[in-house]
């Protein structure tokens, strides 16, 4: 039995350049110069994530939460580990989306089918129930720019749902919406979760993690600082909220191995 | 089985996507992937060309009334008040033909490097907020320049008729020299839209490049003005082939200058594949400097 989402040692590692042409030369030099430090943002993570079940990630801003979905999604590759994921994986990642400012909202979705490999054809099908759930009305065809930023999340919302995802990542999406828009977005994730489909979500409303989440994982400086049921991770969770001191500090650091 | 999450895209609706994104940068991608995101490179090409003159009153007609304005304005200048005389068959006399000629197919070229050159910083949720396939985005400003062009072809066409009254049958050689002209700006946009994200300093570079680029490739003055030692030019520079091939089939009704087609088409080929393996080894990290 295989997980749909699995991370094996993930490490992601930032190399800190001064200028960005360091990069290209360190890149010609094939590494054997050094121009960068590095920032360490994930640090040899090893997580299975069931079928069905719905995981909160819990930690302080910049903790790694983030990175982790990039990595999920494809977005951003790990520097280390690997990566397996087995199914559809759609994620509404930060505020906003891969959306094109210029292109209406008919056009964005359309789009956002065609990356996933859906066909225009298959995209137009879901275009009424894409409306409906975005609630966006005549402004299906008007620039996304032309959009509230609720109105794009919830857009995002219906574009990551709508294409039947075996996996879908939720980054802190809820906070722009209305308290309506924010209760039928955990409908919709709890109906996605209940057709067995594995959900991963950053927020900091521990009230919904309470409700919704089987599971939780409190992250600090890019490492797990603890992983399990919900009514034991929230306390935990307060308390390194309380303590500033227990947040991991962000520092920079000389590349271990010489070159 | 692995297979690399960025670069696969899901054939059928239903197929589950597996793969293990355990992949160093150096992971190639498949030039096949280019064709599974034909439908999505045709929706932006659409795009991009509706979008160039939206909201102008003239909207549509305008990249017909732009290269006709410049062929009159052409006309006038080297007919009426120069009076440049120039061409290498006795038939034809008109420099404005003559440089539109040239212009045409530089127009394509330029127009594709210089926005190559920004297409990935100017798109950062591309990069940053979907798996996207980073590689069409160069592809799609190269196909728009293309078209755009096309239309300009098109007055040349009326125009040559006109003053020539005839039309070559070596036009039909046409669909070969662009080929070529698509893949050699093909290459180079691939190179530089990834050598922008790292050194910003590319697209000024560009623009004074380019214009250099343009005085180097017989444009505004006949291929016979170049001095002879400066002859190499025309077998370093594809670009100088690529005109001096346009003007022959379509003005003058020769057939293509075999020796450089060969020889510009074989740096068309190499600089597709190079452009093509340089970007998909950098695009992996343009996120991380973005």
């Amino acid at each position: 039995m295989s997980y749909p989402v699995e991370l094996h040692g993930v490490s992601k590692r930032y190399n800190i350049y001064d200028r960005p042409v360091d990069r290209l030369k360190e890149l010609l030099w094939r590494n054997r110069r050094c121009y960068h430090r590095e920032f360490w943002a994930l640090r040899d993570l090893n997580l299975q994530f069931e079928k069905g079940t719905m995981t909160a990630l819990l930690g302080p801003n910049g903790c790694g939460k983030s990175t982790m979905l990039q990595i999920i999604a494809g977005v951003l590759q790990p520097t280390t580990g690997s990566v397996s994921v087995h199914g559809r994986v759609t994620a509404i990642l930060e505020l906003g989306s891969g959306f094109q400012p210029e292109y209406t909202g008919r056009e964005n979705a359309i789009m956002y089918g065609l990356i996933l490999g859906i066909s225009q054809e298959e995209m137009e099908s879901h275009m009424d129930e894409i409306a409906r759930f975005a609630e966006i009305g005549d402004f299906l065809d008007q620039p996304v720019k032309t959009y509230s930023s609720g109105m794009v999340v919830r857009l995002a919302y219906a574009c990551a749902t709508v294409v039947d995802p075996d996996i879908l990542l939720v980054d802190e999406a809820l906070a722009v919406g209305d308290v309506r828009f924010q209760k039928r977005c955990l409908d919709k994730v709890v109906e996605l979760r209940e057709k067995g489909k594995t959900i991963i979500f950053v927020t900091h409303e521990t009230t919904v993690v309470e409700w919704f989440c089987h599971r939780a994982i409190v992250i600090n400086g890019g490492k797990v600082l603890a992983d399990g049921k919900v009514e034991e991770m929230l306390p935990l969770y307060k308390k390194l909220m309380d303590d500033p001191d227990a947040i991991a500090a962000k520092v920079f650091t000389a590349p271990a191995a010489a070159y | 089985m692995t297979v690399d999450l960025e670069t696969k895209p899901n054939n059928s609706a239903k197929a589950p996507l597996e793969g293990t994104s355990n992949l160093s940068p150096l992971t190639q991608t498949r030039m096949v992937d280019l064709w599974h995101f034909r439908e999505l490179t045709k929706l932006m090409v659409k795009r991009d060309l509706m979008g160039r003159y939206r909201g102008s009153l003239l909207g549509s007609f305008w990249p017909l009334i732009n290269p006709a304005g410049h062929l009159l304005l052409y006309t006038f200048l080297f007919s009426i008040v120069l009076k440049v005389k120039f061409g290498n068959s006795g038939s034809s006399s008109n420099f404005a033909l003559y440089m539109m000629t040239g212009l045409i197919p530089w127009s394509a070229f330029a127009e594709s490097i210089s926005r190559s050159t920004t297409v990935i910083l100017e798109n950062p949720n591309l990069v940053k907020r979907v798996v996207f396939p980073l590689e069409i985005l160069p592809l799609v400003a190269v196909i728009s320049s293309y078209l755009s062009q096309m239309l300009a072809l098109s007055i040349l066409f009326v125009a040559t008729t006109f003053y020539l009254g005839t039309i070559h049958p070596t036009m039909l050689f046409l669909p070969l020299i662009s080929l070529s002209l698509l893949l050699f700006s093909a290459g180079v946009s691939w190179f530089l839209a990834s050598l922008g994200v790292y050194v910003r300093d590319t697209k000024h570079f560009i623009t004074l490049g380019l214009s250099a680029w343009m005085y180097a490739t017989p444009i505004v003055y006949p291929a016979s003005a170049l001095p002879k030692e400066f002859k190499w030019l025309a077998t370093a520079n594809p670009m100088y082939g690529i005109v001096n091939d346009f003007r022959r089939i379509l003005l003058e009704g020769l057939p293509p200058d075999w020796t450089s087609y060969a020889m510009y088409t074989s740096i068309a080929i190499v600089s597709w594949f190079a452009g093509y393996f340089f970007f998909s080894k950098t695009k992996k990290t343009f996120i991380d400097i973005m």
